[in-house]
């Protein structure tokens, strides 16, 4: 009975302690998230406001209409202080259209993970079915390619987008931000591919089916689960890439993708945290849009390809 | 409809010979079914037939056509695979409208063609249905079907029948005979079961080891095995072997524990060998049973008894070696009990320990 009852008191207390140690792990992890979602909501020149305001006591979408370029910067502050109207106005700025970096970089990552997805399920097909000679080297060599830090091959990458004259460009980011992914998409597929039956495609030859038709009518239709993952991978890596698309960009505000955008933007207007946050809101938002939606696909997908084997 | 005809096919894998200089014919319009043990090269062979597989060397001819080296898109084979192999993200009517899509048929000519199919497949209430949808039955059927729809000149079947439960395999058994009369489809079937081989052959061509041991009808090969393995793989249960000692002086074969008279058959075949060894073959219905002794009889004793309904099968101990045998259902008998068997002397098979080739298997032909 006794023995019992501490035995309960101990559970309890390691309940206890794992909530609290889950709560920490989350709180840290989203806390910085809460923050600036709560930040996006308020009135320009109050994110300093001690003590810390959680949660705006007057919620505004003043940033996000600032940053959507709908509003004029100022314009607010400037109806508020009257006598000041016109020496405090900012000037508008190609940067203050953030529909813009949002649209390319939109762009960019669908035709990256197209991009991706086509190059990398024909290599990732190859693999799976054949047998070659340095299969497993080659693999490696892959693997270790996409292990490479981006610092490394940016310099390269920049010299080369130079001399083929697509500096300013959306396709200075497409084009190697495919070779970037391809390691990964390859081998997410690879493995995708490998444990598609080979009958399948033995009853397709049979049934008068030539391998590149095989591929678009049997395989591809078989691995939309695979694709959708990889191609999310490839999506979201090519959306939050700063590196190469800040060095590209060379601060064309036209051609900027997303997180380029948002550090112009701290630059240009001093670390307006309000509308940086609006920002930032905006892009995980739209991701977390595009994630979810997906997901469904992938799931429905990945219940829907069963056979009896 | 064509006759395939193998002609010296060998197939060479790193160390293993496949398949070993392969010749047969599989006539037009008939059900010829390769029947061997795992890994005896059967499916190989079809695979080969297919052109899923290359050969070494060779070569394979559809009709009058030389296919080996044309792709299996090319071949106009059909094939039904042991794991069924339907797509899965396409309904029942895509399915078995597949192949006729690869040759850009009209659309109004694969709808006729495809419910025909079903028609005569029993299954055009599953068209709209996706194979996860289907039994096992069902799906052998739809796979069935994808063959026949587009009149191939020669269908494959890669053991169709395994994955179905026993009632439901004997019916389909049944069915896929019927279905391939009437079609009059030449027809190479594969399987490992040597009941379901008889049943279904109007040929048959058992392999082992990548080599064709014999090939001929299933009641040939049943009656007159052309050595020991064919012998112990027709036949359920298989034909019984014991080694014996040919005794020329005795006009006998001397057993483990019996001596067994030879008549003037045996004798003649037998007239130019020496005293040696010689293997015994024996079909355990061939064997008949007595509870007393009688002179020419061989004595053994009962080791295990299964009640099969009609009959019962009998494991009876001569000496070291084990015997099966079949007595009536009826028949009173006891573990250990002493028992005399009586050999038919036309149902006794005599086979060399060397080559294993049967001693009479030329004169019986």
């Amino acid at each position: 009975m006794n023995g019992e009852l501490s035995n309960g008191r101990r559970s309890l207390k390691r309940w206890l302690l794992e909530g609290l140690v889950t709560l920490a792990i989350i709180g840290f992890c989203l806390g910085p998230l809460y923050w600036i979602f709560a930040t996006s909501f308020k009135p320009m020149g109050t994110e300093y406001v001690i003590p810390p305001e959680f949660w705006p006591s007057k919620p505004t979408l003043q940033a996000y209409a600032v940053i959507l370029g709908i509003q004029a910067p100022g314009a607010e502050r400037a109806s508020q202080e009257g006598a000041l109207k016109g020496t405090t106005e900012i000037k508008a700025s190609p940067h203050l259209n953030f529909l813009v970096p949002v649209r390319n970089s939109l762009i960019v990552s669908t035709s990256v993970s197209a991009g991706a997805l086509l190059l990398a399920s024909l290599a990732a097909y190859a693999i799976s079915r054949l047998r070659f000679r340095w299969k497993i080297q080659s693999l490696m060599v892959l693997w270790v390619a996409g292990l490479l830090p981006a610092v490394i091959v940016i310099a390269p990458t920049f010299v080369l987008m130079r001399s083929l004259n697509l500096l300013r460009t959306l396709l200075a980011m497409i084009l190697p931000n495919i070779a970037y992914n391809i390691p990964l998409t390859t081998w997410l597929l690879a493995v995708y591919f490998a444990q598609l039956p080979w009958e399948l495609e033995d009853a397709a030859k049979m049934d008068g089916y030539r391998p590149l038709q095989i591929y678009r009518k049997v395989i591809l239709p078989l691995s939309t689960p695979g694709l959708f993952s990889a191609g999310i991978f490839a999506f979201l890596g090519s959306w939050g890439e700063f590196m190469l698309a800040s060095a590209v960009t060379m601060g064309v505000a036209e051609v900027q993708t997303v997180p380029v955008a948002i550090l112009n933007l701290s630059f240009e207007y001093r670390y307006q945290w309000t509308w940086i946050s609006a920002a930032i809101c905006l892009s995980v938002g739209l991701m977390v849009l595009i994630a979810l939606v997906f997901q469904r696909w992938v799931i429905q997908g990945l219940t829907a390809g069963s056979v009896k084997y | 409809m064509s006759e395939v005809y193998v002609e010296e096919v060998c197939k060479q894998y790193r160390d293993v010979q496949a398949l070993d200089s392969i010749t047969c014919t599989f006539e037009d319009g008939q059900l010829t079914v390769l029947v061997g043990p795992s890994g005896c090269g059967k499916t190989t062979l079809l695979r080969t037939i297919a052109g899923l597989i290359e050969p070494s060397s060779g070569a394979i001819y559809i009709g009058k056509r030389r296919v080996d080296g044309i792709p299996p898109w090319e071949r106009n084979i059909a094939m039904v695979f042991q794991s069924y192999a339907l797509y899965p993200h396409m309904t029942v009517f895509k399915n078995i409208a597949f192949p006729l899509e690869a040759t850009r048929t009209p659309k109004d000519e694969i709808k006729r063609r495809v419910v025909e199919t079903a028609r005569i497949l029993q299954i055009e209430n599953l068209l709209d249905r996706k194979p996860r949808e289907l039994s096992g039955g069902q799906m052998q059927r739809v796979a069935l079907g994808r063959a026949i729809v587009r009149k191939p000149e020669v269908f494959l079947m890669d053991e169709p029948l395994s994955n179905l439960d026993a009632k439901l395999r004997v019916v389909m058994r049944a069915e896929l005979k019927h279905l391939q009369t009437q079609l009059g489809v030449t027809t190479i079937y594969v399987t490992h079961d040597q009941a379901e081989a008889m049943t279904l052959a109007d040929k048959l061509i058992v392999m082992n080891a990548g080599r064709i041991q014999q090939v001929g009808r299933p009641e040939e090969l049943y009656r007159n095995p052309r050595n020991v393995f064919v012998a112990g793989f027709i036949g359920s249960p298989p034909m019984n072997f014991i080694e014996v000692q040919y005794d020329p002086a005795e006009r006998a074969l001397i057993g483990p524990d019996f001596q067994y008279p030879l008549g003037p058959r045996w004798l003649d075949l037998l007239r130019n060998r020496p005293a040696g060894t010689l293997i015994l073959g024996i079909r355990p219905e061939s064997i008949q049973v007595i509870a007393s002794p009688s002179p020419g009889m061989v004595p053994a004793s009962v080791y295990v008894m299964e009640q099969l309904g009609r009959e019962i099968l009998l494991d009876v101990k001569i000496g070291p070696q084990t015997l099966r045998a079949f007595v009536p259902a009826d028949t009173r008998l006891q573990m250990g009990q002493e028992v005399w068997l009586q050999f038919q002397e036309e149902a006794l098979y005599l086979f060399d320990p060397e080559t294993e080739v049967s001693l009479s298997w030329q004169e019986r032909q």
